[in-house]
């Protein structure tokens, strides 16, 4: 237990280390972990952290907790994870904002203060609108966007964060200007579905599954989902392709992380549970059912992800003038 | 039906039934002592909820409760100090029907007009809160914000007799809702450089400060001087209790539905019931003049609708996350830690929960029944407990539990702070009620005002756009227009007293 | 301890002043006046407001700058006070560094043994038997990280 809580300078060097040290922590983990989960609870983030965490409990023999640190379009949990101590008991389930903060000036949290585990999961962003709306498709919606600016307003979650990328970047697309469509700021997609709902907003994204209860229950409609093809737990719902004609794969992905200079044989005793976990029939089983699309990339696939990812987001957000 | 099958199949489970009946357990010992209240069994026991799942949670704040406010009325029947402040209303009443040699009758009363009473606000509250979730499902950030913020006038004007101190207490709520990180803006608050305050003050060493360690400072001093008399023996409780029943079964009806609507009023909870429906139950009798020296029918009033009270706070706490009560207050923290915001599309995303919590009630009420006359049994041996020891065991557990979210040593200053800071106010007749409810409605008036903003493009007006906006808006602006009115009168009174004598 | 709302109110003015204050950087959002500092703006003001309302009041009302009523005497008061405040910075300070399985039982017993005026021996017992109770709940049950501090090297 000596390295359990060493210095941030030290513990940057200490990677160097971890070969000729590795029987030190050897018997990792002996105690807890963190997982935090920058997004509310009951949203698709934590859905999946919960579901990882009860697999890589049963991997790792230790209780795995799941804690929501939220706020700040996920600033808070993000600069939390990159800030915790790097000995292997505070990890994160790190989201593609990572990638946006630091471009649109927010924060200077990015993916390079990660030690980045495993990449899980990429999900499609949908296009919702009221049940009571007039809008039958997505060429409807784009029409009146289009003929009326600044008359609508879009809700969903917090300005900047992948889903308003997704949304913005598909306008964009489509040759409408993305900023005359006014972004009401959410918490995460349940309370701008029930804003949605009241007739409050015009439009809101969100994952197939965030709105499932509510579409269900018939008081929204999607439209369209920003994905290549049709997701296999949704088949009813049209991909933006098949509408517009122009591909448009858009949204978010979710990846198990852990501070920057998480030692290597803590990053590699993670990276293997996470895989087990990720391959058994219950971790497959839930994420195809809750409409989750799986994605499996390791610690060094995973970096060049998110190396791509924040590059790319970059350069829309420049576009969209998103940058303070 | 299906999901009232699967509800009971979540209740039915033996850790919710374990977790019932120890919280139940719980609140009967802190409800019997006198001078801890039910808000400090609820506030002692949300570090543990913090870790199980939102059902076994909210049933173990449920359960203790109850009980607490009913295990309160034990010491004030035997030796006139009333356990919690939700029994000061009759405690008289108790105690002078027990030196009339009727002590059995008057627990036995009090305790199955509990149950009664409870049951009806059980029942009025599974009817009502879908129906106003149903028709709150229309409502968008125009009307949450007008709700949100008469939610913070009632509970100024209901706090106390001094409707200025009561928002002093809620501006100083709203600051401390103010730290951290803005949702809607993303802009950094009053952290002060503590990145551990990011994410704002976290809601638990909050409520430990406010409603345990300030309740400690408060007691602590009066060790060694305050004595309590051997209390007397019971006997036959529930004897003529039946008949009784039946005499009074208008006022306990009455009492039951009077206290489930007081109780859903933001700001008024269980001992604002008891104390109306005591005065209703008085003004409306045939003998008025019996009040007062031993007389059941006021104790049958005010017992029924203190219990009830619990239940109508979950209505508002449920449908619209603005809490009926400091107790409903802390159930709505409790589940936004749980990652649900309490709202009305609750009802439809996390319906089977939603029943089970209404079965909880049932079951935990019922409960109080064994388990009250276990604790009248018990009664000498509860009121026997050296506060000495007490109270230190007391404050561990507030610094284990305020620590215990966040792993923080920060949480455990500020619940000292705050305790401290509660302290005085109280000492200084500021209610500590109005604030709680700022720290939780806080947030939720500031970003649904900000999200209309956005959508209307700052054009104020808008906020009066919808009809039922429009509606509740005007109602808030007169709540708080007669609450500075009052504040300026009060200023202005003293001065005319001041200056006359 | 009751101190006249003359001063509190001009603490809670100074207060609303210091928040107007703090706040009048925070920019406004986009296409609108109002941002991140209207609402501390506004609170700041009405605790301005109030704060000058109750000490105009409490002047009004000429009484004594600070009054101490009760049963109880201030010194007991201020010593149970400073007792709490000991503790819990005891605790806060020592848990790094001993642990809390030796400090929890020694602030329950210091504690207890004063406040039962020197019943020392159940003070020890008592203390031992609540705090592996909480150790084992929070610690065992819960998985709330308590402290081991030097304790962890004996142990590990």
């Amino acid at each position: 237990m000596m390295f359990n809580k060493p210095p941030l300078a030290v513990s940057i060097s200490l990677t160097a280390f971890a070969l000729s040290i590795g029987t030190a922590q050897a018997d990792y983990p002996e105690k807890p972990i963190e997982l935090i989960v920058p997004w509310s609870a009951g949203g698709g983030t934590d859905a999946v952290a919960r579901q990882l965490a009860n697999g890589l409990q049963e991997e790792l023999g230790q209780t795995v907790n799941v804690v929501n640190r939220t706020g700040g379009a996920g600033v808070v949990g993000h600069t939390v994870m990159a800030n915790a101590e790097p000995d292997g008991y505070t990890l994160g389930l790190v989201t593609a904002e990572i990638t946006t903060y630091r471009h649109i000036g927010s924060s200077q949290v990015s993916y390079e203060d990660l030690s980045p585990i495993a990449l899980i999961n990429l999900d499609a962003a949908a296009f919702n609108v009221s049940a009571e709306s007039e809008w039958e498709d997505l060429d409807n919606a784009l029409q009146d966007i289009e003929a009326n600016p600044n008359e609508y307003t879009v809700s969903g979650s917090a300005p900047g964060a992948a889903y308003h990328l997704a949304f913005a970047g598909f306008l964009n697309q489509q040759g409408i200007d993305p900023n005359t469509v006014s972004l009401v700021p959410s918490e995460g997609a349940a309370p701008g579905l029930q804003e949605l709902a009241a007739g409050g907003v015009d439009f809101v994204f969100s994952s197939l599954p965030e709105a499932e209860s509510m579409r269900d229950a018939e008081r929204v409609r999607t439209l369209a989902v920003f994905a290549n093809e049709r997701l296999d737990a949704f088949p009813d719902i049209p991909t933006a392709e098949e509408v517009t004609g122009d591909e448009w794969a858009a949204g978010t992905w979710r990846g198990l992380i852990g501070p920057a200079g998480l030692p290597d044989d803590v990053v590699d005793t993670l990276a293997e549970a996470a895989e087990a976990v990720y391959k058994s029939d219950q971790f497959q089983e839930f994420m195809t059912n809750q409409g989750f699309g799986m994605q499996w990339e390791g610690p060094e696939g995973f970096r060049d992800f998110m190396a791509e990812a924040d590059e790319n987001n970059g350069e829309i957000i420049d576009k969209l003038g998103l940058a303070e | 039906m299906a999901e009232l099958h699967a509800a009971l199949g979540m209740v039915f489970a033996w850790d919710v039934l374990a977790v019932i009946l120890g919280a139940s357990l719980f609140g009967l010992l802190i409800g019997a002592i006198p001078g801890l209240t039910a808000t400090m069994a609820t506030a002692l026991l949300v570090p543990v909820t913090f870790f199980m799942e939102p059902l076994p949670a909210i049933s173990a704040i449920v359960a203790a409760t109850a009980m607490a406010i009913v295990a309160g009325d034990i010491p004030g029947a035997l030796l006139r100090i009333p356990g919690t402040p939700a029994s000061a209303a009759y405690t008289e009443e108790a105690y002078l029907m027990g030196r009339k040699g009727k002590i059995g009758q008057a627990l036995g009363v009090n305790l199955v007009c509990s149950v009664v009473g409870g049951l009806i606000g059980v029942a009025i509250l599974a009817f009502f809160a879908p129906l106003v979730a149903d028709f709150a499902l229309r409502f968008t950030s125009d009307e949450y914000f007008w709700l949100a913020l008469l939610g913070l006038s009632c509970a100024v004007l209901v706090s106390g007799a001094d409707p200025l101190k009561g928002a002093i207490s809620m501006l100083i709520g709203l600051l401390i809702s103010m730290v951290g990180m803005d949702s809607v803006s993303g802009q950094i608050r009053f952290t002060f450089g503590i990145s551990d305050l990011l994410s704002g003050i976290s809601i638990l060493p909050v409520l430990i400060g406010l409603f345990a360690v300030a309740e400690l400072l408060r007691r602590m001093p009066e060790i060694g001087h305050t004595h309590f008399p051997p209390p007397p023996p019971v006997e036959k409780p529930f004897s003529g209790v039946g008949s009784l029943m039946w005499q009074y079964k208008g006022g306990i009806a009455r009492s039951g539905v009077l206290g489930t609507l007081i109780g859903a009023l933001p700001g008024a909870g269980a001992d604002i019931a008891s104390w109306i429906s005591y005065a209703l139950s008085r003004k409306l009798s045939r003998t008025p003049e019996k009040y007062g020296t031993g007389h059941p029918e006021g104790l049958v009033a005010a017992s029924s609708a203190n219990n009830a009270a619990l239940s109508g706070a979950y209505i508002p706490a449920l449908v619209f996350g603005i809490p009926g009560d400091t107790i409903t207050a802390i159930i709505i923290g409790v589940l936004m830690m749980k990652g649900i915001t309490p709202g009305p599309d609750v009802f439809t995303s996390n319906a089977t929960l939603v029943n089970a919590i209404f079965i909880v009630f049932i079951l935990a009420n019922l409960l109080l029944l064994p388990l009250g006359l276990l604790a009248i049994r018990g009664a000498r041996h509860i009121l026997a407990v050296p506060s000495s020891v007490l109270y230190p065991l007391i404050l561990l557990f507030c610094i284990v539990g305020a620590f215990a979210a966040n792993n923080s040593l920060l949480d455990v200053w500020l619940m000292l702070g705050l305790g401290l800071l509660a302290y005085f106010l109280v000492e200084n007749d500021f209610p500590i009620g109005p604030m709680i409810l700022a720290v939780i409605l806080g947030p939720v008036v500031e970003s649904n005002f900000m999200r209309s903003m956005i959508k209307a493009n700052g054009e104020l007006l808008v906020l009066f756009e919808r009809p039922i906006a429009a509606m509740l808006g005007g109602l808030a602006l007169l709540v708080w227009l007669a609450i500075i009115v009052s504040s300026v009168r009060s200023a202005w009174q003293t001065r005319a007293s001041a200056t006359s004598s | 301890m009751r101190i006249n709302d003359l001063l509190m109110g001009l603490v809670m003015a100074l207060l609303g002043a210091i928040t107007i204050w703090a706040s009048k950087d925070f920019p406004p959002l986009a296409r609108q006046p109002y941002g991140a500092g209207t609402f501390p703006t506004i609170i700041g003001a009405f605790l301005v407001g109030l704060g000058l309302l109750l000490s105009l009041r409490g002047w009004q009302q000429r009484g004594a700058l600070f009054l101490w009523q009760g049963q109880v005497t201030l010194s007991r008061t201020l010593i149970c006070l400073l007792a709490v405040i000991a503790a819990v910075a005891g605790y806060v300070l020592l848990t790094p560094l001993l642990g809390f399985p030796l400090v929890a039982p020694l602030m329950l017993t210091l504690l207890i043994g004063w406040l039962s005026d020197g019943r020392w021996g159940m003070a020890v017992i008592v203390a031992i038997v609540a705090s592996a109770v909480v150790w084992s709940v929070f610690a065992l049950l819960l998985h709330v990280p308590l402290d081991l501090g030097i304790l962890e090297e004996v142990i590990y």
